[in-house]
Formats: structure tokens, sequence, C-alpha cells
């Protein structure tokens, strides 16, 4: 009971604190009074427009995800690209690397005078079309939707070969099988990995500040940087912005639980789904998995590499304007912004920092929920650690900065690295316990029960029975951890210490003064360095399984 | 469902003290902190870009000054402005420069921000148009705007002789146009509020409009707008900061600036003393070391403007009295309306596209 | 060690009770079986025991050592009862190893102390010594369940019979008074699960302890135990020894529960046993058709239809006609009566046979 009390109010103050403080601070008028302006300055112009955005963005993101993760969960699931387990981990790498760096490289590729153009100038109209808000969404998309994909391929393979089998005997319409069988079993895997799509969307900043100034879109959290980080500022209005855009994901997350409930179906495990054997079938998708690659991800990492590459970035990469300077200058302990290295090693402290801290949090926290699964205390405890999972990082960096400019006589770490430390923390902690969940989730009541009937008292149990089952997903979720870290920006730009410049600030400030290729040097690096720590991570996570079980 | 509701009524529990703290905190905190000993090692300064001035300024102040660590914090004048605000409850911020002079005028007024009164040695030689009676803000460096062009493919030619009316019938379909987004820059805001300002309301508002309609886009802050034109995306960059065009010709970069016939808004940038500050005495240092010859050269070297008249300009780039200035600018005018004329502005390039 | 059960209720869920007001006593150093259907609340009842639950209501002894009172508040935890527990899924851990997963309970028991047998501080030594004492100890009990030459194995690499070998050797290897075992055999096939019952069995009577087994299958139950135990929906339908359980059940549920009844009347019934083709002196006769038949291996089970249309079981050793009838034969001793032999004494005064 102690053990959860004090865990209770440590959530409490650290997850929970930050968006109370924020949601106050939306009803603060001047002087602290209570107002309602800041609500009703959401009816604002640019206010509802950003509002509005967001919304369509949220959508039409959700919906291209789906045209195109769609698709493909059928192929790898259904035909005999299934064997080929390597394709998606392929398929995931734009999902590794930071939206920034894959707007940027879009950006690079279809502006004016861009790769695209220097390639092959009669297509330069189409990249302008891409100079849109559809582009926009096309560039979140090939983000969001590895999510989906994932989501809905497992959702094809849990999907019953006996009940393929069944619905043939039964209806040769291929129209009722899809609406009445197919449809309303995969409904409550799609709603899952829709909401997140959705989600993710509303509160991405990477892409909209980077693209949407091109093609004057701002969405919520552009307008709330905006409201925090430019003058005039206006916290309250910013407050309520950030309150607004949670309530829309609380609700969401409400409406997905509702069908989720309602719908899910336990499906057997036992026998595999049918796979389609069509030679036509198979062709068209290899070809269209060729090609979502190739848009995916050898765009973007093309366009990168080659502007890193470039002295002159105005004129086309000849070996007359190759150079491997911007390397020299991104990989310097010295020079504007600290120097890239310096930036490394910033993020490395923080990343490592963080990483440990949700790592030991995420086995207490995981093992405590699974020893009180059926109890109320666990499960208060982890709605109150998954909180953050509905919060957009934004709004937990705003919610951070009100609490922490307050308390801070207190606890002296506004304006220091360690409220880096503190908000990747929180940001990170419910994937962190989702994939401790998930590696308690396999195992039996009856191992801990044994635990406790041979075991002196019940830490033993914890160390030696629940732990070592643990730490697969916490090793997992710990890389995943360091790799946040490294792509953290909205909440790095908000807290960030004078002079303290992370990976993901350092690209970003390069890009913005204007030294695109050396900003895209580091982006290089840094793809590397996720590549380097993510691909083996999900080749061991993801290579199926031979010999003993 | 209940278990929902659970958590709401505990979340709106910690809500209610939560706004207790919260009230009670903004009243005591400023004069709890404020004890410190002055004689901290530390002296906080907020700079806008560039970042290379940043860094001489820093080392240069630390190597005069040994002991007293300099942290520098960057950002836009919007930024650094809404990082002071937002640390009301804790005041960091000692030294503040700002990009814009309106914005500095507007921090006189600004009840919020309280500047402290100070003549730094040698501020008798800043020019007079780079300061204010009430002692409170020092124009220590200035950047003028034009309009900047891709060498490759515009030529000096083709704009010598034009105004900055002439850019509403200018051929943006083969040259794109763009200009920092003046809700961003400081420099832009200024450079708008100017034109409404020496040309008239309607007049002023006719050029402009006759921009967006031409074709303006909205190039972002000030480093991705000349970014642009050094990669070709743009060719054109009207009201883009001079600063940025030499660093990038010393590059080798194929770009260049044109200053318009009647002539362009120079605009100082304010350096001024928090009255907030926790480190008095290290901050006046600061102010003097920005006012000092040392201080002067580093500006002239990052290619800006020096505030003193008797340091002169980097010899690569305009000097003061080189650059044909807009007559009859009312600052005060542009420091209350600039703000909107920039917004104005903004949203006519957006419903133009 | 006799265990007493006293007034235990138990329910998950507002509605259901799984347990009501049950009252049992299991005698000790015997095994006993708890037999019943699926969702009778057998395992339940074996996991209140265990202290893996808690009742709701009543008391629990380990002899005169109450384990559980709710009343007094009393709930002793698994470890403090000292009990043995083999899991239908066997529950080993997967990350040690056969040694290691029977060591871990005796780990527990043998404390460490800073000084040794002189009084004089050897933590290094009785460090040492207690490692040696621990595999010692498992070793002994893994050559019990002839299983020592797999110790430094995985419970991956075992079949399933050796990981419930494993099981077992965890719950001896603790020395418990009392060893519980919830549906061990289930996971295993027919060939084995005969062979291990026989194991179970004489493990039990070695050792010395009270066990109680649960299970559905009554062959199961009648060849493992000295007592069983019948439930049915969350109370004791009746106990006694094997045989006396299946000549005299207490009542016609546990009649037809534990094996075939052909009923007479109401209360009275004949097992297969009872009825011959061959006519004895004094025998009553019953007219039958056939109606089914199936092969028993060496004999036949049928089951035949009087006039009034009562069911009879018999068997044959010749395959029997479907549609043919027949004359049986049954003495008049050899009538079953259901209730005969009521149950023993019960603790609960409430406690009503359940029908």
């Amino acid at each position: 009971m102690t053990i959860f009390l004090v865990a209770v109010v440590l959530l409490l103050w650290f997850v929970v604190m930050p968006l109370v403080i924020v949601f106050s601070r939306s009803f603060q008028g001047v002087g602290g009074s209570f107002s309602l302006e800041s609500w009703k300055a959401l009816a604002g112009a640019e206010e509802w427009d950003a509002i509005k955005n967001s919304l369509l963005l949220g959508l039409s993101v959700t919906l291209l995800s789906t045209a195109l993760a769609l698709p493909t969960a059928f192929l790898l699931a259904k035909t005999p690209l299934r064997k080929l387990w390597w394709i998606d981990l392929v398929l995931m790498i734009p999902f590794m690397v930071a939206p920034y760096i894959n707007s940027m490289g879009w950006i690079f590729f279809i502006q004016r005078n861009g790769v695209l153009q220097n390639l092959c100038p009669s297509l330069s109209s189409v990249g302008e079309a891409f100079d849109s808000f559809f582009g926009m969404v096309w560039v979140m998309s090939l983000h969001t939707y590895p999510f989906l994909l994932t989501m809905l391929k497992s959702a094809f393979l849990q999907f019953p070969k006996s009940l393929e089998d069944a619905s043939d005997i039964y209806t040769g319409s291929t129209f009722r099988k899809i609406t009445r069988v197919y449809c309303p079993i995969l409904l409550p895997n799609y709603a899952i990995g829709a909401f997140l799509v959705f989600v993710k969307a509303l509160s991405e900043y990477g892409t909209p500040s980077t693209f949407g100034p091109r093609i004057g879109v701002t969405v919520f959290t552009t307008i709330i940087t905006n409201r925090m980080q430019v003058a005039p500022i206006d916290f309250s209005t910013a407050a309520s912005l950030a309150s607004l855009l949670v309530l829309i994901c609380m609700v969401l997350w409400v409406l997905q639980m509702v069908i989720t409930a309602k719908k899910s179906y336990a499906l057997s495990q036992g026998e595999s789904t049918k796979i389609s054997h069509s030679k036509a079938l198979l062709s068209v998708g290899v070809l269209f998995l060729l090609l979502l690659f190739f848009f995916s991800t050898f765009i973007p990492i093309g366009t990168i590499i080659m502007t890193a590459l470039k002295k002159t970035l105005g004129r086309p990469l000849d070996s007359e304007n190759f150079t491997w300077d911007n390397f020299h200058t991104a990989l310097s302990f010295d020079g504007q912004f600290g120097g890239g290295l310096t930036s490394v090693v910033n993020t490395l402290k923080v990343a490592l920092i963080s990483g440990f801290i949700i790592l030991v949090l995420g086995l207490a926290l995981g093992i405590f929920i699974r020893r009180n699964r059926k109890k109320n205390t666990g499960k208060t405890i982890e709605f109150l650690a998954t909180l953050p999972q509905l919060i957009p990082n934004i709004v937990t960096g705003i919610g951070l900065i009100m609490l922490y400019s307050l308390v801070y006589n207190v606890f002296p770490i506004y304006r220091t690295w360690w409220m880096l430390v503190l908000a990747y923390t929180i940001i990170f902690l419910p994937s962190m316990l989702s994939y401790v969940k998930n590696s308690l989730q396999q195992m039996p009541d009856s191992l801990i029960e044994a635990g406790d009937i041979f075991a002196r008292n019940r830490w033993i149990v914890d160390l030696r029975v629940i732990l070592p089952q643990a730490l697969k997903g916490a090793f997992y979720g710990f890389a995943m951890a360091l790799i946040v870290a490294l792509r953290e920006l909205v909440t790095a730009k908000l807290l960030q210490p004078s002079g303290f410049y992370t990976v993901s600030l350092y690209i970003n400030f390069q890009f913005e003064q204007g030294n695109r290729q050396v900003a895209m040097s580091l982006a290089v690096i840094s793809v590397l360095v996720t590549l380097v720590i993510l691909l083996p991570l999900e080749f061991f996570a993801m290579r199926p399984k031979k010999g003993r079980g | 469902m209940k278990k929902f509701a659970l958590m709401l009524g505990l979340l709106s529990l910690v809500g209610l003290s939560a706004c207790g703290t919260n009230d009670s905190n903004v009243g005591g905190d400023v004069g709890g902190d404020g004890n410190k000993p002055t004689g901290d090692p530390v002296v906080n300064v907020y700079m806008p870009s560039p970042a290379g001035l940043q860094k001489s300024i820093e080392k240069g102040f630390e190597d005069a000054n040994p002991g007293i660590d300099m942290v520098v914090t960057s950002g836009t004048t919007g930024e650094l402005l809404a990082k002071i605000e937002s640390e009301k409850a804790n005041p960091v911020c000692d030294v503040l420069i700002l990009a814009s002079w309106s914005d500095g005028m507007s921090a006189l007024s600004n009840p919020d921000l309280s500047l402290y009164a100070y003549e730094p040695e040698n501020s008798d030689k800043i020019a007079a148009s780079f300061k204010e009676d009430s002692h409170k803000i020092y124009g220590t460096s200035a950047s003028a705007v034009g309009v900047i062009y891709n060498t490759d493919n515009v030529k000096l030619d083709d704009l010598k002789g034009k105004d900055w009316g002439d850019f509403a019938s200018w051929d943006s379909k083969t040259h794109p146009m763009a200009i920092p987004d003046p809700t961003l820059s400081g420099a832009a805001k200024d450079f708008v509020a100017g034109i409404v300002s020496h040309f008239g309301e309607e007049e002023g508002w006719k050029i402009m409009n006759g921009w967006a309609s031409d074709g303006l886009t909205n190039g972002g802050k000030n480093g991705p707008a000349m970014t642009s034109v050094v990669s070709g995306e743009n060719d054109l960059i009207i009201g883009g900061v001079d600063y940025n065009v030499y660093e990038e010709k010393k590059k080798g970069s194929p770009v260049d600036i044109y200053y318009p016939t009647s002539g362009t808004v120079v605009n100082a940038r304010p350096a001024m003393i928090l009255s907030s500050s926790k480190h008095l005495e290290n901050a006046k240092k600061v102010m003097d070391y920005l006012c000092s010859d040392e201080g002067q050269k580093n500006v002239a070297d990052a290619y800006l403007l020096p505030g003193r008249t008797d340091v002169s300009a980097d010899s690569s780039r305009s000097s003061l009295k080189d650059i044909p200035q807009l007559e009859n600018l009312d600052w005060t005018d542009m420091a209350a309306n600039g703000t909107d004329i920039a917004t104005k502005l903004v949203n006519a390039i957006k419903n133009n596209k | 060690m006799d265990i007493r059960i006293e007034h235990i209720s138990k329910s998950f869920d507002k509605k259901t009770k799984v347990l009501n007001d049950l009252c049992v006593t299991i005698d000790g150093e015997s095994l006993t079986t708890l037999l019943g259907f699926s969702g009778c609340g057998k395992t339940t009842l074996l996991r209140l025991i265990a202290g893996l639950e808690e009742p709701d209501t009543g008391r629990i002894l380990f002899g005169d050592k109450v384990v559980f009172d709710k009343e007094k508040k009393v709930n002793l935890s698994p470890i403090e009862r000292g009990i043995g527990f083999v899991f239908q899924d066997f529950a080993l851990w997967p990350n040690m190893t056969v040694l290691e997963n029977v060591e871990f309970g005796i780990r527990s028991q043998l404390r460490l102390h800073l000084k040794n047998e002189q009084g004089k501080v050897d933590l290094l030594g009785n460090l040492k010594r207690r490692r040696k004492a621990i595999k010692e100890r498992a070793m002994e009990v893994l050559a019990m369940v002839k299983m020592a030459e797999f110790s430094k194995r995985l419970p991956s690499e075992l079949s399933g019979g050796q990981k419930q070998r494993i099981a077992i050797a965890r719950a001896i290897a603790i020395r418990p008074q009392v060893i519980l075992f919830d549906e061990p055999l289930s996971a295993l096939d027919a060939l084995l699960r005969e062979e291990m019952r026989t194991e179970i069995k004489d493990l039990v009577h070695e050792l010395k302890m009270t066990a109680i087994f649960v299970t559905h299958d009554q062959v199961e139950a009648m060849s493992i135990s000295n007592d069983v135990i019948v439930m049915n929906k969350g109370t004791i339908a009746g106990k006694g020894k094997s045989q006396d359980i299946y000549w005299h059940p207490q009542s016609a549920f546990i009649a037809n529960f534990i094996g075939k009844a052909s009923w007479l009347s109401e209360t009275q019934f004949l097992r297969p046993e009872d009825v011959h083709l061959q006519r004895k002196e004094e025998d009553l006769s019953l007219d039958l058709m056939i109606e089914e038949a199936e092969c028993q291996g060496g004999k036949y089970l049928a089951i035949g239809k009087t006039e009034d249309g009562r069911k009879i079981f018999f068997t044959m050793e010749e395959q029997p006609e479907v549609g043919n009838t027949i004359k049986l034969f049954y003495s008049k001793n050899n009538i079953r009566t259901v209730g005969a032999n009521p149950l023993k004494a019960s603790l609960c005064d409430s406690l009503v046979l359940s029908e």
C-alpha cells in the first residue's frame, strides 16, 4: 500500500500536475483572476483557422495512411510475401526517421531548383503540386502509416483460416464477405490504429513547423508554440489551445475504447490465416511495395544525403559541387550552436539519464501493475502512467514550463537540461510500460503464484521471477527511449536551456539559419545512429523464432 | 466509466490545490529569489541571431571580464520577449538585445517589462537616432533591409532604378519572390511598418497588396528566407536583412543585395538592462562591452552596422551613410501598429495563394 | 495434520458464489481428491487453502494452526502456511534451470546466518555451506523424481511429463506438510498420466504429507486417493473412501457422476457390475431392449431400456445386437440405496446434501 501511495503521489506530481497547471492557466485572466477570455480567444480568426487545419490534417492523414497501410498489410499478411519478414523492417525505416528530417528531405526534393527539378526538369510542376496542403498530408502519412500497418497486419494474421473457409461456404458474395465478416472483425484493430494516427497527426510539430510556413498553414502545435514563444505572448491562449487539444485527444480515446470494447472478438490464435497464391496479385503487390519504399524512404533519405554533400545549395550535385566539408562542420565540438558533436554529447547525456530513469520506473511500475492488474491499485497506476500517451508532447512541454517556473524555489531545475530529462521521462514512460506489459502479459499467472508459494517474500518473486520476464521489453523500451531523445523536437524547443543544443535543435537551428547542408549532415548522422540502434533490435524482435520455443 | 469519473474527480481536486499554490507563488516569488547576492559570476544575455555575433561577444566579454560567465540565449525578437514573459515569476534575463527598434520602443512602454536606466561608457558616441532620452535602450548595432537576389538568375541591371512599388509588377512566375514573415522577423516587421509610415496608409498598402497579388510568398524567418535565395528556390527576397547576404557572399553563394531608390529602413538593434536583473553589476559590464571599441568591432565583423558613429562598418558592405533611407519614419507609430500591419500582410499573402 | 475448512464462502463478482458456506475436514497424511465438474469450485477451494486467494468468510485450520480467519483477520501467506503446490501448467520459471527451479523454494527456507556454529562471524563460509546444502537437497529430490540428470536443462528443453516431475520436485523440496495438486496430470497424455498417478501416490505416502488433489476425472480420483470429496455447484456433495463413494454414494448426483447408475426407483440403483446374464438363486430379472453398445476393449458396455423406460447399464463379453431383447438378472442384496451411508458428521450444521 505504501508503494502504491508513493507511486500515485509521484505520478500525480510528474504526470498529472503539468496538465492540471495548463488547464487552470487557461482559466486565468490578467492578474490571475478567473476568466474565460482565453477560451473565447479560440474563436479568433488565427486560432480557429489552426484548429480547423489541425482537424482537417488529422482526418486527411488518417485517410491517406489507411490507403497506404491497408493494401500493404494485406500483402504482408495474405500473400507469400508474408514469409519475407525483413520487408516489415524495411518499411519501418521512415517511421524511425524523425518527422522533421523527413519533411526537410521532401522540401529539398520538391522545391524550385530542388533535387527533382535538377534531375528531371520536366517533372517540376509535379513537385510544385506537392508544395501544398496535400504535400504536408503526404509527408506526414508516409511517417504515420507504419502504425496502422502494424495494427492491420496483426489483425489480418489473427484472422483464422476456418472463419474464412466458413464465409466461403456460406456466402458466395465477396461484398457480403467483406462487409459482414472482414470489416467487423478488423474494425477494433483499425480503430486503435486510426486513433493513434489521428492523435499523432494532431500532436505532430516537426512537419507543420518545417512544412507549414511554406504553404501558410498553421495547426494546433505551431500556433501553440507561436503563442508561447513569439511576442506578444499569450500563455493563457496557449493553455486553452493546449487544453482543447488534450480534450480532443481524450474524447477520441474514449470513442476508440468504446469501439474496441464493444466490438472486439477473441480470435483463435491457432491456425494462421489463408495465403493467396495469385501470381497477378503478387506482382502488383511487389510493384506497390517497391513504389512505397521509393517514396517513403528512398526519396527523403536520398535527398538528405545529397544535400549534405553539396558545396553550393542551389546547384546540382556533381563532382564540382561535391564536398565533405559539411560533415566536418557538423562533426565538431566547436562552432555555431556549440558544434554538432557537442549536441550529440548533450543528447546522449539527456537520453541516457532519462533512459535509465524510464528503465527503472518502467520495470518497477510494470511489475506493480502486473502484480495488481485485477485490483484497483494496479489499474490506477496503469491509468496514471499511461496518461501521457494521450497528451501531446507539446502540452507536456508547456505544462512543465508553467509548473517548474512556479516552483523554481523548491525544485530549481527550470531552464536546466534536467527539464529535458524530465520531459523525455514523462513522454516515454507509457511506451516503456506497454513494452514491459507486453512481455509480462505472456507470462501465466501461475508462474507468479508459484513464486509466492516458494519464496520467502514477494520482493524475491518480483526480482527473480517477474523481472527476468520483463527485461526483454524493458531493454527494447530503453533503446526506443534513446531514439525518442534523439528525435524529439517540440519539447526540446520549448524547454531548451540557454546555449544547450540537442541534435534535433542543432539541425533545426542550422536549418533556420540557412546552413542547410550542415543541418542535413547531422541529420544523416542522426538517421544513421537511429538505424544502427534500431535495426538490430527490430531484427531480433521480428525475426521468426527458430528451434525451441 | 466509474473509474474514469473517479480520476476526473481526483484531477479536479489536484487542480484546485494547484490554483491555490499558483496564486501564492506569483505574488511571493519575485522578492524571494531576488535576494541572491549580485556578485554571482554569471550574466544572462538574450540576443537574436546572427550566431557568429553571439559567439564573438560571448568570448570577447568573458576575456575582458574574467570570472564572469556569459550565458547567451538565442532566438528571434518574439521568442526572446516570450521567454522573458514566461519567466516572469523567476526572471533570468539580465541584458536583452532585440533585432528591431520598434520592439525596443514597445519594451519601453510595456508595463510588464521594467527597464533599468544606465549610461554605458562610450554611449555618447552612439548615433543619436539609436538612443533615447531615458537612457534605457541603446542601438549598439543596426541592420538594413533590402532586396536580396540570386545572382545566377537575376542580374543587377534588371533591378537598377526599381523602387518598392515596382515589385508589384515583377515577373514572379519565372523569378519567384518572397518576404521574411514579418510576424516572426522583427526587421521585416519594421520594414513593412516603415513602408506604411513613409508612403502613407493608402499608398503603402497599395504597394504591399500589389506584391501579394503579384505572387509574393511568405519566406518564413530571416534564415530560411535567405536560404531560399541561396538555393535558388526564390530569386528575390523583399525586405531581407543585409548582414546575412554579406556572410553568404563570403561563402561563395550567388547572392547580393539591392536597396530600392526611395530608400530602406535601417533598424537599430536595441540593447537594454532589465530591472529584474539579479546580476545588475555584470549587466552594466555587458552594456559597457557592447559599446566598447572591441564590442563594436565584433558587430562590424558580423557584417552588421556598428551603433557608434566613430566605428566604421566592414569594408565589404555598404556603410550607414551609403544606404539610402526612407524619410520621415514615425517610430512611435511603427511600434504601435507594426504587429497589425505584419499580420494583415501575412493574411493578404495567404489569401492570394 | 488434518485440514479443517469452516464456513468458507467465496465469490469473484457480486452475482455468483463460487463457494457457498463450505465445511469439510481433510484427513492428515493421506491423499484426498477434490472431484467435480469444471466450474464446481474445486480449484478455487484449493487456491483458498493455498492462500493464493482470500475467502470471503470462515476459517481454515492446518491442524491446530489457524491459517485463515476472517473474523480475527488472520491470513497467512502461502509461504507461512508451508505448502507445496503443483500447477496444472507446471509453472516452471522459464528463465531458471531445472536445478534453480527446485532450489528456489529451498533458498527461502534456509536462512543465511552471519555467524557460524562456533559463534564466529563467517558470512562467506556460511554462504558456501548454505549453497552446498541447498544444492544437495535439490539434487536429492530430483533423484526422487528420477530427474537428477536433467538438472542443468531449461524447462523449455523438457517434455510435459518431465516438467511435471520437476514441478513435483520443487513442491516436495521445501518439505511441506501439505502438498496441493491442481489437476497436475491433465496436460499429459493417457499413458503418462497413469504412470504419474502411481508415482504421486507413492511419494505422498512415503513422505507422509497431507495431499489434496484436484481432478475432474473420476477414474483418476478413485485410483489415486484415500478419500474422495465430490463437489457440486460450490458445495460438498459427498465424501468418502473411493470404494464407499462408488458403491454407497450419498446422493443421486454422486451416483451418476462417479459411475454408471441404472435407476430402479428414485433412490435405488444398480452398478453395471451388479447385473449379469446368468440367473442365480433368488435373483430378480429385467426385460430389456438393447439400445446402444460401445466397445470397451475386451468387453462391451451396453445400454438397454425396460418397458417403463428405465435405462440399464450392463457389460457383455460379446457384441450385443442393437434392437434385440434380453433378460438380465441381479441379486436383491446388490440393490444400492442412495444416502444409506450418510455424510460423516459435518462441521456445518446447516450443510444440506446437494442433489
